[in-house]
């Protein structure tokens, strides 16, 4: 008797853990649902041709969110190409030349360390510190200080993941660059970057699907603007900062501009995501 | 003066274009390294430096107070400081067994069919911008959370417990624990996905053994997969803890926004980050805005210790 | 000095006449930081013919192949001494010009490794690298490589689709038209075929044959039947020291020295 009691109790114990982590991922994966879906129907509603033609309108006006979609992607594109700049150059370093002498050895780990620390860090007081070195000192919230705080929080992504596909490349591949009398940076350039170009591609990718979500950073170093502007030394409109501005407003024309832009941000990422997981797929498969 | 000639037979070489430019090329490299290095000590020195006023005038009494006045400039950040903590601590308890739930899922009962799947739309809750999870607390699930949840248990809570101690506070959907719960729906695809690959990584042969003593589901995770990566499950669970103590926007739009001690789990309050995004645009003060970078040079503190001890128990493995 | 070592480990150094080395070592160190790798090995490699480097794994053989290049350079730490010889000059000194010195003398890897290019850029590659030549000379430069490295028929119609695209023993021959095009007096290839199927082994071999009527051609192998079969000259190689060089048939029929015989028989290794 006291063995099938046993034999019983492990059962239902087990049944029970199955129920238990079944319902986790159910759990989140509602989640993800309920959010997608309060998305579209609160989204979907506030979206026309004005959304991408008019600029942010005066409360109770019409108006659509055309400064800031111009803003945001201005911001991103400028932060991404300074990021991927840095990044892989700073990958680079990590991956091929860290090893070697002691000294750069040394180095090489503290700063693998501290961008660690710098990808981790909160965004907003990378805000912070950009308003401290970008807007500051040109008295003015301005689009190049919400590019470099952008560029901040993507370029250690990209560091990170260049350092790793770098290192997934055979070694006897960097040797047949030098072997072939190649010098080490046209072997970096023509061969290893190429090879892992891929990779690479993923992590900017990744990157920059984080900063387009980004909102504290952008709070006070780009702030915002209510208009249409190109002009990268004065400050430019971005989305997030939109949403969040007329997400906590008063207004109901300015909520439903907040939904819609939480609409289009939250499906570009999400694209963004899924054809990340598409290429990398792809190249596993090559 | 090189012994070799270039020439040879019919062939004529010259030295490869750019032969000279590799330790310019290492330059480049490390002087972009040298970048990165550079932001974050800029990042702690300009918190410093900015919030030095701040922490020298008001010393001890800026951890201890939570009187946060601009208008007397009196700034004690124990509220933020405080509030940081709880959010922080709360989200990770709502968290951690969802998403050991959802790793224990994906690797033992998952239809594999369904494996990629249900993995790319955990990975994909990540992905969801911070913004819109807080358009999406505030507006969509603070009212039900209000109507189904914080009404029911106010009424419920009988007077002098400790329930009505703890359900204190307007029930107006937003507060504390809303904030905590929202933080929790952020940092659980992150730990889930790290503690998946540390189950990864317990040898198929091990686990296998064990299901072959008889063994149940429950009787390996526990004996085999957890004691196996605990170390490692440490470390992904403070990688965890970091993500919800720097979050910002998510709990600025539902947290409540108040700067004093929160009385109860349904009152307001607020974060070290939220503060910052609230009010710094707007600074009344230099001595207003100086608290708040103090604010953030606290929250610097705070992230690099977890990060750090996430390390420590993650070990350098990541990169060899 | 007299050193117990030397006694034990005696080099049998079949000699070749001096007009036809075309590279050697002499009294060639190798240190992977302090460890000491390889012990004053003196080898000579005769011109237009396949010299094979065998023994145990660990032995030396890719360490001395690894030497003749410098490839080894990349990596600090690691450091030859005592002299590599070719054509008289000494390829250790100081102020030697380590691209053209690998200009002259190639070499392929035990993995194939394309790069991640068309065949034709593959091939290019090193060219462009050194010579400034017309469109029409590399088009026919890279032609007569790949015929040379026999992979000219299989590849003529997709010279500019990707080299990853090719099977093993492919790859591994777009390896040697891309050392070739370069036009090296040496090609060094370490163990080249054991990534391969014993199809695209034989394949490969013959093109190696072919190839020493031009190159100087020293192959490491841990194949026995392989060196037998290719090499003209092999050299015996035990705990990073130079046991016995020889004509490869000598070596294999009649070898001088118990440890040779005792490897060559299977008795250990």
């Amino acid at each position: 008797m006291a063995v099938l009691d046993r034999r019983n109790r492990r059962q239902i114990a087990n049944t029970a853990f199955v129920t238990f982590s079944t319902t986790a991922a159910v759990i989140a994966i509602s989640a993800l649902t309920a959010i997608l879906y309060s998305l579209l129907v609160k989204g979907v509603s506030g979206l026309n041709l004005d959304i991408f033609l008019l600029s942010t309108p005066a409360p109770m006006s019409q108006g659509g969110l055309a400064n800031a979609i111009v803003g945001s992607l201005m911001l991103c594109g400028v932060a991404m190409v300074g990021a991927v700049i840095v990044g892989v150059l700073a990958g680079t370093f990590l991956a091929e030349y860290s090893g070697l002498s002691p000294a750069l050895n040394a180095y090489g780990s503290v700063v693998r360390f501290l961008n660690d620390v710098l990808l981790s860090a909160p965004s907003i007081l990378i805000g912070l510190f950009v308003y401290y070195i970008a807007v500051k000192p040109v008295h003015g919230f301005n689009g190049w200080a919400g590019a470099l705080a952008l560029g901040l929080i993507a370029a250690p992504v990209v560091t990170r993941t260049t350092e790793d596909v770098l290192k997934l490349q055979a070694k006897q591949l960097r040797e047949s660059g030098v072997a072939l009398g190649a010098p080490m940076w046209v072997t970096i350039q023509k061969v290893l970057w190429r090879a892992s170009s891929g990779g690479i591609l993923t992590g900017a990718l990744l990157a920059f699907a984080r900063i387009s979500g980004e909102t504290a950073p952008l709070l006070f170093t780009s702030l915002g603007n209510q208009f249409m502007n190109f002009d990268m030394s004065k400050p430019i409109s971005n989305l997030p900062a939109v949403i969040f501005q007329f997400g906590l407003s008063a207004y109901d024309d300015w909520q439903r501009l907040a939904w819609v832009g939480a609409l289009l941000i939250a499906f570009a990422v999400l694209s963004i995501n899924i054809l990340v997981r598409v290429l990398s797929q792809e190249q596993k498969r090559s | 003066m090189t012994a070799l000639p270039a020439t040879t037979g019919e062939t004529t070489r010259t030295r490869p274009a750019g032969a000279s430019f590799d330790p310019i090329f290492l330059g480049l490299c490390a002087a972009a390294a040298t970048l990165l290095l550079t932001a974050l000590a800029g990042i702690v020195v300009s918190l410093l430096i900015g919030g030095w006023p701040a922490l020298s005038h008001f010393k001890l009494a800026f951890f201890t107070s939570s009187e946060w006045d601009p208008v007397k400039d009196i700034y004690g950040g124990a509220g933020p400081i405080v509030g940081t903590l709880i959010t922080a601590l709360l989200s990770l308890v709502f968290a951690l067994p969802i998403a050991f739930g959802i790793a224990v899922f994906l690797v033992e009962f998952c239809p594999p069919l369904l494996r990629r799947p249900i993995g790319i739309a955990v990975e994909l809750l990540a992905g969801v911008p911070s913004i819109v999870y807080g358009m999406w607390g505030l507006f969509i699930f603070a009212p039900l959370f209000r109507d189904f949840v914080e009404f029911p248990l106010i009424t419920w809570a009988p007077p002098g417990s400790i329930w009505e101690k703890l359900f204190q506070g307007i029930p107006n959907g937003s507060g504390i624990l809303v904030a905590s719960i929202i933080l929790s729906v952020m940092i659980l695809p992150y730990i889930a996905a790290t503690l998946r690959e540390l189950f990864l990584t317990v040898p198929a042969k091990v686990r296998e053994s064990a299901y072959g003593v008889g063994c149940t589901t429950v009787e390996v995770v526990w004996s085999v997969t957890l004691p196996y990566v605990r170390r490692s499950a440490i470390g992904a669970v403070m990688l965890g803890l970091g993500r919800a103590l720097g979050e910002t926007m998510a709990v600025t739009f539902i947290i409540g926004n108040s700067h004093a001690f929160p009385k109860g789990l349904f009152d307001g309050g607020s974060t070290i980050a939220s503060t910052i995004a609230n009010e710094f645009a707007e600074a009344t003060s230099d001595m207003h805005t100086s608290a708040l970078i103090a604010l953030g040079f606290v929250l610097f503190v705070i992230t690099f210790a977890v990060l750090a001890i996430a390390r420590a128990f993650l070990g350098a493995s990541k990169h060899g | 000095m007299t050193d117990t070592k030397t006694e034990v480990y005696e080099s049998f150094v079949e000699a070749i006449p001096a007009d036809t080395i075309k590279l050697e070592t002499k009294n060639l160190d190798f240190f992977y930081g302090k460890n000491k790798s390889l012990h004053n090995v003196s080898i000579p490699f005769q011109r237009k013919s396949i010299t094979g480097l065998i023994g145990p794994s660990g032995c030396g053989k890719s360490t001395l192949l690894r030497a003749l290049n410098r490839i080894y350079a990349l990596y600090p730490g690691q450091k030859a001494e005592g002299q590599i010889l070719l054509d008289g000059a000494n390829v250790l000194d100081k102020g030697v010009d380590l691209s053209l010195l690998r200009a002259r003398v190639g070499m392929v890897f035990q993995q194939p490794t394309p790069f991640p290019m068309s065949i034709y850029d593959n091939v290019a590659f090193g060219v462009r690298l050194y010579e400034k030549i017309s469109k029409a000379d590399l088009d026919q430069r890279v032609e007569e490589s790949l015929k040379r490295s026999a992979l000219w028929n299989e590849v003529k119609d997709k010279l500019h689709t990707s080299g990853l695209g090719l099977s093993g023993g492919q790859q591994q021959r777009l390896c040697v038209a891309r050392s070739i095009a370069v036009r090296p007096e040496v090609i060094l290839l370490d163990e080249p075929a054991s990534a391969l199927d014993p199809i695209s082994t034989a394949k490969l071999e013959e093109t190696l044959v072919e190839l020493k009527a031009d190159y100087t051609i020293v192959i490491v192998t841990h194949n026995l039947q392989q060196a037998a079969r290719i090499s003209d000259h092999a050299a015996f190689m035990f705990l990073g020291r130079l046991i016995e060089f020889a004509q490869t048939a000598k070596l294999f029929d009649n070898p001088k020295a118990s440890r040779t015989a005792d490897y060559i028989t299977g008795r250990f290794g």
